[in-house]
């Protein structure tokens, strides 16, 4: 189970980071953003709120210039001797009618009949505005700078028999329509204020999720994260699948391509589908329902025989997806054959060894002892037994590696006491093929192996082991019988089988299945049945090579 | 008076404790009570004997490795 936890990942972290990482760069980023388009909302909205209001307050002042103009008494005023004494009353009135800062009379000279200061009355506009009206008759809204300062004015013509007699100038200064455009804006940029606040908080919150969702990693991190994930998925022999948490592909490597369909190009056919219909064997969606990995498993991918690790993926306890990791079974096997005869001959030579090392002992022996004859006769009769045993084999057997292989084995039977004979007539004289011979060194270990074990055991009649072998008629066979105590009838069957054994211990229960597995491959047969020593008797039968 | 030593030789090989036997019989007061193959026999023969011997000589390099580490778990089992 792959249980993976957030400090795990904290060691692709590179320690110096760099002052402006992911995290600040996001923040700054979001907020720059945000701040630049809430100033342009707030600067338009703004300038809108003040071309509306100004050209409002324009119109306004613009209407209350008509009125007073087409008021009668004020056209008819100017016919009189003081007409500022019939226009400033009524003038007065209106603008204490309307919010209008000031409203101004004058005549065809600009000469104030009307003012809000009395004491300006008779004296000469300012503002040098009053052309258009006085001289074509135009009522208009401009801006400038009069006795009481800087205006938004209306001007508008006073007619008395269809002449311009006069001008009316309503007027509302800058400075007051400026503190009604900022009455209106000022909650206007608040709530951009606070709109800006908040997207500043939103930025800082989506740095840190975004900081938590790829474990602090810095972008370059991940692409070579990525990077290097890719490589190790393409170089490495073992086939990987993985799947989401919805059963469906994610990841397909090119030696799992290679494997299942024979080409390594096409793993966008594979990503997203669900993993039963691609795979209906695979052991993925057992691990996805119940959390469990499951090792070890022989299944069928694409007519291929490939040994299964199925695993689930947690990270903080939660269940995230699955991955397979398999491997051809033919090419553990070769590893696993390869491994044994390795394991077998380091046996055979540290069995003649420790038998050298005791007849050295045995001849010293004697020699302390005083007995040259005896120490004579030891050597001969050594080098005889030896020499018989080796002649025997070598002149039996063609094939240099089956006859060393049953030479070193016969030392450890020998360094054992176990008792080996060979059969009489025993022979391997014509050439072995390299499967046969590699079916023959694996069962032929093997199967010695086993016996050695059996006659070891407690309830072994003897430690008595025979061989024979032949190549007369069309099959290799090679037999080997024990006196120990035999398989018995609920073991026959799963004996063969991959991972069982009688015995005890952690490498056990491969052998008897190497055994039968090479022996297939070279399409023979292997037969158990029980020994007339007492024990097991193994046939291995190979047909030869036409 | 000193007593002889008892001596019980446990050696797989029957021709080093042949070899063994001669070379211990060689010195005064040792005694080759009894040659033994393996350390299952030699427990069986300790369990059942009166009077334990005073030395074993022990071949420590053993083909299987159950015979050496059946005597480190079954050695203490002895009074001494």
């Amino acid at each position: 189970m792959i249980r993976i936890r957030k400090e795990d990942l904290s060691i692709y972290r590179t320690k110096n980071k760099p002052f402006f990482n992911l995290h600040l760069k996001m923040i700054s980023l979001i907020g720059a953003l945000s701040i630049t388009i809430i100033l342009i909302i707030g600067g338009f909205m703004s300038f809108f709120v003040t071309d509306t209001l100004e050209t409002q307050i324009g119109e306004r002042a613009l209407s209350v210039a008509k009125s007073v103009a087409v008021i009668p008494e004020i056209s008819q005023a100017f016919e009189s001797n003081n007409p500022s004494a019939i226009i400033q009353p009524i003038v007065q009135k209106i603008q204490a009618q309307t919010d209008a800062e000031f409203i101004v009379v004058g005549n065809q000279q600009e000469i104030r009949y009307a003012h809000p200061a009395p004491e300006r009355i008779g004296e000469k506009m300012i503002g040098e505005d009053n052309e258009r009206a006085l001289q074509y008759g135009e009522s208009y809204t401009s801006r400038s700078t009069g006795s009481l300062g800087n205006s938004l004015r209306a001007k508008a013509p006073v007619y008395l028999n269809g002449e311009i007699v006069g001008v009316v100038s309503v007027g509302f200064l800058v400075d007051s329509i400026e503190s009604i455009i900022w009455g209106y804006s000022k909650e206007i940029w608040l709530v951009l204020l606070g709109v800006c606040t908040a997207a500043i908080i939103g930025a800082v919150l989506i740095a840190n999720y975004i900081k938590n969702v790829l474990f602090g990693l810095e972008p370059e991190e991940i692409s070579h994260l990525l990077f290097q994930k890719e490589t190790i998925l393409y170089s490495i022999h073992e086939g990987i699948i993985a799947i989401n948490k919805d059963g469906r592909i994610t990841m397909v490597n090119s030696a799992a391509l290679k494997l299942l369909t024979g080409d390594e190009q096409r793993a966008d056919e594979w990503i997203g589908k669900p993993i039963q219909e691609s795979f209906p064997n695979s052991d993925l969606p057992y691990v996805l329902e119940h959390g469990e990995s499951v090792f070890d498993q022989e299944r069928v991918f694409s007519n291929h025989i490939v040994y299964v690790n199925s695993v689930p993926i947690f990270y903080e306890q939660e269940l995230l997806g699955a991955v397979a990791t398999f491997r051809n079974k033919t090419e553990i096997e070769k590893l696993t054959k390869k491994l044994t005869h390795i394991q077998q001959y380091a046996n055979a030579l540290r069995s003649q060894t420790h038998e050298f090392a005791n007849k050295l002992y045995t001849i010293m022996g004697l020699t302390q002892l005083n007995k040259k004859d005896e120490v004579l006769d030891f050597i001969r009769q050594e080098t005889s037994i030896q020499q018989h045993w080796t002649n025997t084999l070598l002149d039996n057997i063609n094939d240099p590696y089956i006859s060393g292989l049953l030479v070193g084995k016969l030392s450890q039977a020998n360094e054992l006491q176990i008792n080996v004979s060979i059969q009489p007539d025993s022979q391997f004289h014509s050439p072995v093929s390299d499967v046969n011979r590699q079916a023959l060194l694996t069962a032929i270990g093997n199967l010695l192996d086993n016996a050695f074990d059996a006659v070891y055991d407690e309830r072994a009649i003897s430690r008595e082991i025979s061989i024979s072998f032949t190549d007369i008629g069309q099959d290799l066979l090679f037999e080997i019988d024990d006196a120990g105590p035999g398989i018995n009838d609920a073991s026959l069957d799963k004996v063969l089988t991959r991972g069982f054994s009688t015995k005890v211990g952690t490498e056990r229960g491969f052998g008897l299945a190497l055994t039968k597995n090479a022996i297939e491959a070279a399409n023979g047969q292997l037969s158990i049945e029980p020994s007339e020593l007492g024990g097991t008797y193994f046939v291995v039968s190979l047909p030869k090579d036409k | 008076m000193i007593s002889t030593i008892r001596v019980i030789i446990v050696e797989d090989d029957f021709r080093v404790a042949k070899i063994n036997r001669q070379l211990i019989e060689q010195i005064a007061g040792y005694e080759v009570v009894s040659e033994q193959r393996t350390a299952s026999e030699t427990i069986a023969f300790l369990r059942q004997s009166e009077v334990l011997p005073d030395l074993i000589l022990l071949d420590v390099t053993y083909p299987t490795a159950r015979d050496s580490i059946y005597f480190g778990v079954c050695g203490g089992n002895f009074p001494t």
